[in-house]
């Protein structure tokens, strides 16, 4: 077990791309952090410079105290998940897992006896003595962790584990690891670019896009205080609605307003362009004189709640409001959406998050 | 499908079939000629008009090449020159194959066509040139004067092959070996090269072949007999005024004995190798 700290690190490759922008970051020990962000924002960069895949142009990794920069990725202490399992298709499951030990130099009883230890916890038992290609997608994926924890490592590095299975395995999984990370305590730092996963996994989510940190905090503080209005859009499914709107000062307070909403709030800020967020599941849809007048274009029910996907009549802008499965309405039907003011996000000019929850609603229009 | 539908695809194949028969006849009609021949006695074997089925079969030509040719030395020869080229072969073309597969380095793409452009090259072009090379670095008259340029000569194609094939092998698996504790070597003798068998076995097939069958080099650099190979040794049965044509059939059956053998053995590895990275799976 050790911390992982990342001071400044930045990855410049060859064709002068700029993957990684002076990234800060610190996983305690025993922790789980989830590394999230869009496809090409730099997270498995970063993952891959921890594991010393790749190079780190400028900037210091540590493991534990050792600056760990020009170590070898084999002398790291680290184990890695890979997206593709990795598994060598010409061993057994056994000759897979025990593979890293045999080449430490451990005696064949503790080898036997660490990988039967893993199999066990992992219930693959019973497969020691299959070849991968014998295995299903999610045995495959046991089959990877588990040479992972029979090194006992330091750090677990995990690059989109569960990216390859299907949806019902995948939540399965989730779970699995959860359990075993907790079990076995180890640091570990998981990549994937799905959402549900950041939130349901991590101690602290880290988003990256295009290769600079946007937040690090954990799930919930990521969901209802996003520090900008990227994490606001990335993290949310489906993402926040944003609206903007013009505020301008008025007696006792501004004035939020924009073809599609008007909003007079006891605040004062200063006076310019904002954008409004609003998360589908904070509509409140359906009742009279509330604050946006839309049409309903189209209704996907979910089971537990109904997607209504939305135009709005001031600017015909998409938006989509999460609601209760019984309120069901028709394409075409006009709706008006409201919100709470405690719910709604503000974000200035340049993204950054304007801290509503300090303001005071005066009047709702 | 209908009953007429059935008849017609019954009836191209019979076509098809009857086309494939025709063509394996045309091309198997000379290695069955040599190997009947080899059975007739022999007045036989010119006689006119042809026999194609020996008339009296014997087995006399058998006995003659064992107690007056030198074929097992001929054969064990053969051998030490195939298996060298092949392990000559591969020490040079694994490498080579590897690090192009794996690294970008100025040069590379040139690197590749000029090996290409090696293979276009006839052997009997530079046959002088190479005389001299053999000669100066003392090799005349040694296994390796035969061994060095029919390995030179396979380098190309064996270092394109294994290159495409190595190429078709992810970099995560050599990753996850390295986070596990291998070295490079450990790397390639321990999860690529074990891989790789199917490109291996088609090249080393491909190399044994071309050794094997060698006698430019063996006749223009080797001229102790009791290094000969099978080509030299057959043709050293064609003499100024006669030459015994019985003999050198039974020899040429003899010679390709060990490789149909190697061939059966490795069937199934040579057309995956050769087919290998066609289609993406």
């Amino acid at each position: 077990m050790s911390e992982v700290t990342l001071s400044n690190v930045s990855k410049v490759y060859d064709d002068d791309v700029l993957a990684v922008n002076e990234l800060s970051l610190t996983v305690s020990d025993g922790e789980f952090v989830v590394v999230v962000g869009p496809s090409g924002c730099g997270k498995s960069t970063t993952l891959r410079m921890i594991a010393g895949l790749e190079t780190v142009t400028a900037g210091e990794i540590a493991i534990g105290d050792e600056v760990v920069n020009d170590v070898r990725p084999q002398d790291r202490n680290i184990a890695m998940v890979f997206q593709s399992y990795a598994l060598y298709p010409h061993m057994t499951v056994r000759e897979n897992m025990s593979f890293g030990l045999r080449l430490s130099g451990e005696y064949d009883e503790q080898i036997d006896e660490r990988v039967e230890e893993a199999a066990e916890l992992l219930e693959i038992s019973d497969l020691l003595d299959d070849y991968p290609k014998q295995l299903s997608g999610g045995q495959q994926q046991r089959v990877a962790l588990g040479r992972a924890i029979v090194r006992d490592p330091e750090v677990f590095l995990m690059d989109e584990p569960l990216s390859n299975l299907d949806a019902k395995l995948r939540t399965q999984m989730r779970t699995e690891i959860q359990r075993i990370q907790e079990e076995l305590d180890v640091t570990t730092i998981y990549v994937t670019h799905d959402q549900t996963e950041a939130m349901t996994m991590a101690d602290h989510i880290v988003i990256l896009n295009g290769g600079e940190l946007q937040q690090v905090d954990p799930p919930e503080q990521c969901y209802d205080e996003p520090n900008n209005k990227f994490v606001a859009g990335f993290i949310g499914s489906p993402s926040m609605n944003f609206f903007d709107v013009t505020a301008t000062a008025i007696d006792g307070g501004t004035r939020f307003e924009s073809p599609d909403v008007a909003l007079d709030l006891g605040v004062d800020i200063p006076t310019g362009d904002y954008t409004l967020g609003v998360r589908p599941e904070d509509f409140v849809a359906g009742r009279a004189g509330e604050y946006i007048d839309t049409v309903v274009d189209v209704v996907e029910p979910m089971g537990s709640d109904n997607f209504l996907y939305l135009e709005t009549t001031g600017s015909s802008m998409e938006v989509v409001a999460r609601v209760d499965s019984e309120y069901r309405p028709h394409r075409g039907d006009e709706i008006s959406l409201g919100f709470d003011t405690d719910d709604m996000h503000l974000f200035n000019a340049d993204g950054e998050r304007v801290a509503v929850t300090e303001l005071q609603t005066t009047e709702s229009v | 499908m209908t009953m007429a539908g059935h008849d017609r695809s019954g009836l191209r194949k019979v076509r098809l079939y009857g086309v494939l028969l025709a063509l394996l006849g045309v091309m198997m009609l000379p290695f069955y000629t040599m190997f009947s021949s080899t059975l007739k006695p022999e007045n036989e074997i010119f006689s006119a008009p042809a026999t194609l089925v020996p008339s009296d079969p014997t087995v006399q030509a058998y006995l003659d090449v064992w107690t007056q040719t030198d074929v097992l030395l001929w054969i064990g020869n053969s051998f030490v020159i195939s298996l060298g080229t092949v392990a000559l072969t591969l020490a040079l073309a694994i490498p080579a194959a590897y690090s192009c597969a794996r690294n970008d380095f100025v040069g590379k793409r040139t690197f590749l066509l000029s090996v290409l452009v090696v293979q276009m090259f006839a052997p009997v072009v530079l046959i002088v040139g190479l005389f001299d090379v053999i000669t100066q670095f003392g090799l005349f008259n040694t296994y390796l004067a035969v061994i060095i340029p029919a390995a030179a000569f396979t380098l190309p194609f064996n270092v394109w092959m294994l290159y495409g094939y190595f190429k078709t092998i992810p970099v995560a698996l050599e990753e996850s070996a390295r986070i596990d504790g291998a070295s490079q070597f450990q790397i390639l003798t321990k999860i690529v090269l074990p891989l790789t068998k199917p490109a291996l076995v088609a090249s080393i097939t491909y190399t044994f072949l071309y050794a094997w069958n060698r006698l430019l080099f063996v006749l223009t650099f080797l001229t102790d007999s009791a290094k000969y190979n099978i080509p030299r040794g057959v043709f050293s049965m064609v003499g100024a005024l006669q030459t015994d044509w019985r003999m050198m059939l039974t020899v040429s059956v003899i010679g390709i004995i060990p490789l149909l053998i190697l061939f059966a053995f490795l069937e199934e590895y040579i057309v995956a190798g050769m087919t290998a990275g066609a289609v993406k799976e």
